[in-house]
């Protein structure tokens, strides 16, 4: 048994959890998978794998526990999981009493600290292996800077990344937070069937709504057939909002300035 | 919440170079009929000022863009 079967098995034992969700080696591939006590066989440690597979495992929790309400899962979580357990969590979309993490530290992030950001992608972008020297933030793959263009500039690029956009769905269905049960992005009266590129109200959609929610693990772009930078997009919108009220996602607690708690609103515009 | 967004959004549009001039909220009660026409007005001439949008010249990629830049 590697160190992960161990610590999993003894979780078994004493009765914490009653399956854990973690990697199985399948055909040579770490593929997402549900433990159960009884079968242990195969569960991946990931410390030396590489390259380091990386699933939205929390959005698959999610969808367990809305059909197994009852049970108590275990769950290996990278810093980006944690991240999205956090948000998860504040949405009431998963019970933190129903749920235990086995931490694992891989991805970075601004977002996690006290480590810096890099992107999962080296810049020729051959795999998903982390790149462990920090590049400096806002630098995106491609090489341009959309931060330092003027406006028309700016504007052409994104133009030019979008009209790649082949409205795959790639970006959302990866992303370990979008657990909606209903999408706008699937409504005809907004988002046209059959039209390719889609309009920028897609991405616009997208970006308004993961704004102070995107916990920025960079799946959507690892997803993405066509290489828009999204992540680089969707870390725009963030700044924003950290910006403007002060709010960075995956954090324990706080809640999003966008979340709905009633009538009493926290973090208004001074 | 509305002020939140609205805030939010105009920092998108920016980021992604729309000029952020171009979203406008302003709240204006039913029996203010001068002010509905004078945030209306004023809307239209910071538009003419701005020209017409980006947006009208569609989402096809035009990579000539950039080489035309360069090239400069």
């Amino acid at each position: 048994m590697n160190s992960t079967q161990e610590v999993v098995h003894a979780l078994f034992l004493t009765g914490k959890i009653c399956g854990f969700l973690g990697y199985r080696e399948i055909g040579g591939h770490l593929l997402p998978y549900l433990f159960s006590p009884e079968d242990l066989h195969g569960l991946a440690s990931l410390i030396s794998h590489d390259p380091i597979p990386r699933y939205p495992l929390p959005k698959i929790l999610v969808e367990i526990t809305r059909a197994h309400p009852g049970v108590r899962l275990g769950l290996l979580a990278r810093e980006c999981d944690q991240r999205a357990l956090q948000e998860l969590i504040k949405r009431n979309q998963i019970n933190p009493e129903k749920i235990l993490i086995l931490p694992l530290a891989c991805c970075r992030s601004d977002l996690g600290e006290p480590t810096q950001c890099s992107y999962l992608c080296s810049p020729t972008g051959n795999g998903n292996r982390p790149s462990f020297s920090p590049r400096e933030s806002g630098q995106d793959p491609a090489g341009v800077e959309p931060d330092v263009l003027n406006l028309e500039d700016r504007f052409q690029r994104w133009k030019e990344e979008f009209a790649k956009c082949i409205k795959c769905y790639g970006c959302r269905n990866t992303c370990p937070v979008y657990v909606c049960k209903e999408c706008s992005l699937e409504d005809e009266d907004l988002i046209p069937a059959g039209q390719i590129p889609p309009d920028l109200s897609f991405h616009l959609v997208r970006a308004t709504h993961l704004a102070g929610f995107c916990i920025d693990c960079g799946l959507c772009e690892e997803a993405c057939p066509a290489g828009i930078p999204l992540r680089l997009f969707y870390r725009g919108g963030n700044q924003i909002v950290e910006k403007l009220f002060g709010f960075k996602p995956g954090k324990e607690g706080e809640p999003s300035p966008f979340h709905r708690t009633g009538l009493a609103e926290k973090g208004s515009l001074p | 919440m509305t002020q939140k967004r609205m805030a939010f959004l105009k920092e998108l549009l920016n980021f992604i170079g729309i000029h952020p001039d171009r979203l406008n909220v302003t709240w204006v009660s039913s029996s203010e009929s001068a002010q509905f026409a004078e945030a209306v007005t004023a809307f239209v001439h910071r538009m003419r000022e701005l020209g017409p949008s980006p947006l009208k010249r569609g989402m096809t990629s035009s990579p000539a863009y950039f080489l035309a830049k360069e090239g400069q």
